[in-house]
């Protein structure tokens, strides 16, 4: 996995910082249509280009700034995690199989606006040829731009049974997000005289941009009586002044306050990009592809890694589409029933003289001596049962969960998201990935753990 | 000065390894012991790759090692790990505020803040985090503290500054860079009195002697 981070290769280069507001959703696409969100959140990197100071800034609902000077950058990390939304592109694989050889039919499909997409494969052993897409820097390199509602795909020539590695997809859409403002525009107070008091006021929208708002105008006399001329909503596009003169009857001389406030309704450009999550940091600009094993004759089952639609674990309002099995059905093996074989006597009493010594050694090694290099792999849940393990086990521990005086093992991460891709928790992910590593048995409580790790040739114990 | 570089994974941060996208290039802790220690941690994270990254969520282990103790007098037979309580904690990077929380586990305690805006391809970005940590163990002569150092990123340059009221009289873990996931354990003891810089700790220099002394007086008058 790491290498896949240096050689990217025709990916689509995407600033980050060309946008006023950035949302990056973690994803992961599988090839059955799906895609996983594990976060989606917001930044806004803002540069003050209208020439004059900005009060009283809001970024839709995402944030709020007091002031942003001319020419001032911004940028704020408001915090803002929103409920993961799908990316409107949906990558399909579907497999076909004939003689030594079989072919992959990439098909993605855009629901959103015209999107360019860039996917990268690295290459691997069972790869044979592409068909409208390209090999270089070592990698499979497919980059075509997708109009609204439309298909595009590639294929691949690869051997009969095969691996494809998790690739990259990169894209980025384009939005627009509501910004708001208020600025600096000139108000004109006016008192004059000829029978009555006359007070003019006028604002002028002296901005490049609409201004929308109220203006209210009072009086105010020297014995403290206030009394409002008008309360008006004004609209002024750029260059437009608002004039009104108000008659005011009185022996006193008059005091005319005149309060607008006025906004520029405006927006700011959003960029939607995916992410992809290393352990713990995110990488901008790409997805992760999960790729997949296709076998047609391996007597072992071959997990792949796909998705089933419980993992999709994030809230979402759309239903994914239920996954579709690239792989061929495992044909079983006819079982061949071989008579027992005759054992001469004299093999039985030589093999008896030998085993006896050897039964009773093992027999006393066990009772007396604690058998440290004999191990186990447990969580914290499950130190209750160490106590009667312990100290002839050695404990394996993950470092997520670690049990007290356990040796804690660092899981392989490539194989803990293959666990999490088969639907049991990250914990239970790790502890497996763990006794993969160490090669010892587990304690697992769980049935679905069980199965996997069964599954995975690891042997379970004190399950239920 | 003797360094333990251990690697102790249950210290270590939860994230997954992936050394080589970002780095801490700098990493400068200042401690001022008092009561309590204040720390200040100033990271210069450096994105190693040509892509935008987003840090996230990063931690800080703490534990408070104290040493036994026969009635008020620590003796160097063992220790106890505990969690340590933190005060005042922020992360920040100039006039930016970074989300920053804390969390107590059995015997140690993890500061998280979260930094979730890009670092440009090759860029850096300098976070503060400070808070007052409850990480003296203090004694009546001597205090002393331990700070764990390392997480899942590789510390290119660690530079170590420790300070308090009373006079350094011991310190280990002389450490310049820490390895991803790799663990370096810094202690420092000062005393009231004005000893000079030892080569071991203070506490068992001064109590032992005094213990022998008082061995050898008691021996005295037993023979009277």
């Amino acid at each position: 996995m790491k290498l896949k981070l240096f050689v990217f290769f025709a990916l689509i280069f995407i600033p980050v910082s060309s946008a006023c507001v950035v949302e990056i959703r973690s994803t992961t696409f599988y090839v059955n249509g799906t895609q996983e969100i594990t976060r989606d959140w917001f930044v806004i990197d803002f540069e003050n280009t209208y020439g004059y100071d900005l009060f009283d800034v809001r970024f839709g609902e995402l944030a709020f700034v007091p002031v942003i000077r001319d020419g001032e950058r911004v940028r704020l990390d408001p915090y803002k995690n929103v409920s993961p939304k799908h990316f409107p592109i949906a990558v399909f694989a579907t497999v076909e199989s004939f003689g030594d050889r079989s072919i992959v039919r990439y098909v993605l499909e855009n629901s959103g606006d015209s999107v360019e997409v860039s996917i990268s494969i690295p290459m691997f052993p069972d790869f044979i040829s592409c068909d409208n897409c390209v090999v270089s820097n070592e990698r499979i390199v497919f980059n075509r731009t997708i109009a609204r509602n439309e298909s595009v795909g590639f294929n691949l020539t690869l051997r009969r049974d095969f691996t494809i590695p998790d690739g990259a997809i990169s894209f980025s859409y384009a939005g627009k997000i509501d910004m708001s403002f208020a600025a600096n525009v000139p108000v004109v107070v006016e008192k004059g005289r000829s029978e009555n008091w006359i007070g003019v006021f006028k604002v002028s929208n002296i901005l490049d941009k609409k201004v929308e708002g109220n203006a209210t105008a009072f009086v105010e006399f020297a014995t403290g009586n206030r009394t409002m001329l008008f309360e008006e909503e004004i609209e002024l596009e750029p260059g437009e002044n608002f004039t009104k003169s108000v008659e005011v009857k009185s022996q006193l001389v008059p005091t005319f306050f005149f309060r607008v406030q006025l906004r520029v309704e405006d927006y700011c450009n959003l960029t939607t990009l995916p992410a992809t999550e290393i352990g713990g940091r995110y990488v901008i600009g790409y997805a992760t592809l999960r790729g997949f094993t296709h076998t047609t004759s391996a007597a072992v089952p071959v997990m792949p890694a796909l998705p089933t639609p419980e993992i999709v674990t994030v809230p979402t309002p759309e239903i994914p589409p239920s996954p579709e099995m690239v792989r061929e059905t495992i044909e079983a093996v006819p079982e061949i029933l071989l008579p027992p074989p005759k054992v001469a006597k004299e093999l039985v009493v030589q093999y008896v003289v030998m085993m006896i010594p050897a039964i009773f050694g093992t027999f006393f090694t066990t009772l007396f001596i604690p058998l440290r290099s004999r191990g186990i792999v447990a969580i914290k849940e499950h130190e209750r049962f160490l106590v009667a393990l312990y100290p002839k086990f050695r404990i394996f521990t993950t470092p997520s969960n670690p049990v007290r005086g356990g040796i804690v093992i660092e899981p392989d991460e490539e194989l803990v998201s293959r666990f999490l891709g088969m639907g049991i928790d990250r914990k239970y992910a790790e502890l497996l990935a763990v006794a993969v590593k160490v090669k010892k048995p587990v304690i697992a409580l769980d049935a679905s753990v069980a199965r996997v790790a069964v599954a995975f040739g690891i042997l379970v114990i004190m399950y239920g | 000065m003797r360094v333990w570089l251990i690697v102790v994974m249950l210290i270590l941060c939860t994230q997954t390894v992936f050394g080589g996208v970002l780095e801490i290039e700098e990493m400068k802790i200042s401690v001022f012991a008092t009561d309590k220690a204040h720390l200040k941690y100033e990271i210069k994270l450096r994105n190693t790759i040509d892509k935008p990254i987003v840090p996230g969520i990063s931690e800080l282990r703490l534990q408070k090692v104290e040493n036994t103790k026969l009635l008020f007098f620590p003796i160097p037979i063992g220790e106890q790990r505990k969690a340590v309580e933190v005060e005042n904690l922020r992360a920040y990077s100039g006039n930016l505020n970074f989300k920053a929380s804390f969390e107590h586990f059995e015997d140690y305690t993890t500061v998280y803040y979260e930094i979730w805006y890009p670092i440009e391809p090759y860029g850096e970005k300098n976070v503060i985090v400070e808070f007052d940590a409850d990480l003296v163990d203090h004694g009546l002569i001597f205090k002393s503290l331990t700070i764990p150092v390392g997480g899942d990123v590789d510390i290119k340059k660690l530079d170590l500054d420790i300070n308090s009221d009373w006079k350094l009289c011991y310190l280990e873990g002389d450490v310049t860079s820490v390895p991803s996931n790799h663990i370096a354990f810094i202690t420092a003891e000062f005393s009231i009195l004005p000893f000079p810089l030892l080569p071991f700790r203070g506490y068992v220099l001064f109590w032992g002697s005094l213990l022998i002394l008082i061995a050898i007086l008691a021996l005295l008058l037993v023979r009277k």
